[in-house]
């Protein structure tokens, strides 16, 4: 009558941003080909007005349970890394912020 | 002798029933605390020290002639009691939430026009049932409630064909067009940013 149990789930765009290629791009300078060359297709790619945005999203969903015989308590927490690119009209690099919260780099060409 | 298997014969019933007595509480969290924003300035602050200051938001979406960065948290915690006895059941659950929000609207030449904050408390409900054989579902989750955030399914109307992007339901409460704001509960008037078509 007493077990644990806990599921870890991965979902969205590998964050290729945390493998420390970002720290390549520059500002005024990058493409927006250079950033998709290295990052790969965004989560989401978004226009506004004249500047267009590359938004990466990885998502990290963590379930922990635990119960002691009448008792059951589960803890779900989903946190998400993020990276997003800001492109003028003639697609350089504007801005780029990168989430406070990352998640461990998994390289999906090394699976 | 026949008094004592009587007595054993009542406790193990008894401890038959606590058994299957129980109860189970539940915490969901979504996405991080929030950092504080109040360095905002508006009519000052670039959209640039905003994303050095809060980080991506969780969402972004053309508004008007500018546009706008959402970010939101959400806590969900549920708890259901259960007592059952032989054929019979008690059970009774309840839900509650809690989101923090915070929208900051840019015009197109990236300075902040507008920042608004919100917190808050959702009674998700409570429900209760006596009788047998019977389990009260869960709030948040439940068919007919309101399914799990689609992040994976962000932007994926605007690659549709224009009739069934057009067609396509929305959700009064959640959004699943526009800037889709999952977060924002159906009080906080930020509907005027999508329009749901049926």
């Amino acid at each position: 009558m007493t077990s644990c149990s806990y599921a870890n789930r991965r979902a969205g765009a590998a964050n290729m941003w945390r493998s420390g290629t970002t720290q390549d791009f520059e500002i005024g300078t990058t493409t927006l080909q250079q950033v998709l060359n290295q990052l790969g297709p965004p989560s989401q790619l978004i226009q506004l007005g004249d500047r267009t945005a590359l938004y990466y999203m990885l998502e990290s969903t963590r379930t922990r349970a635990v119960t002691l015989v009448v008792y059951s308590h589960t803890e779900t927490n989903v946190d998400y890394d993020r990276a997003v690119f800001f492109f003028d009209k003639d697609l350089v690099l504007e801005h780029r912020s990168l989430s406070f919260e990352a998640l461990p780099f998994e390289d999906p060409r090394q699976r | 002798m026949r008094r004592c298997a009587t007595r054993r014969s009542r406790r193990l019933s008894t401890v038959a029933a606590v058994l299957l007595s129980s109860c189970s509480v539940s915490s969901t969290r979504i996405d991080g605390a929030i950092p504080d924003s109040h360095e905002l300035v508006e009519g000052k602050t670039d959209y640039r020290a905003a994303l050095d200051l809060l980080g991506p938001p969780t969402r972004i979406g053309a508004v008007g002639d500018g546009f706008a960065f959402f970010y939101g948290t959400l806590e969900i915690r549920e708890s259901q009691l259960r007592l059952a006895y032989r054929a019979g059941q008690f059970a009774a659950s309840e839900g509650n939430s809690t989101y923090t929000s915070c929208l900051l609207h840019f015009g197109n030449d990236g300075r902040l026009r507008a920042v608004r904050r919100s917190r808050g408390h959702v009674d998700l409900g409570q429900g209760g049932v006596a009788g047998s054989a019977t389990e009260v579902d869960p709030f948040y989750g439940a068919r007919g409630y309101s399914p799990p955030p689609p992040q994976l399914l962000w932007g994926l109307h605007s690659l549709r064909p224009l009739g069934l992007t057009l067609n396509a339901s929305g959700n009064i409460e959640y959004g699943t067009d526009g800037l889709e704001l999952h977060f924002t509960p159906r009080a906080q008037g930020q509907h005027a940013m999508e329009l749901p078509s049926r």
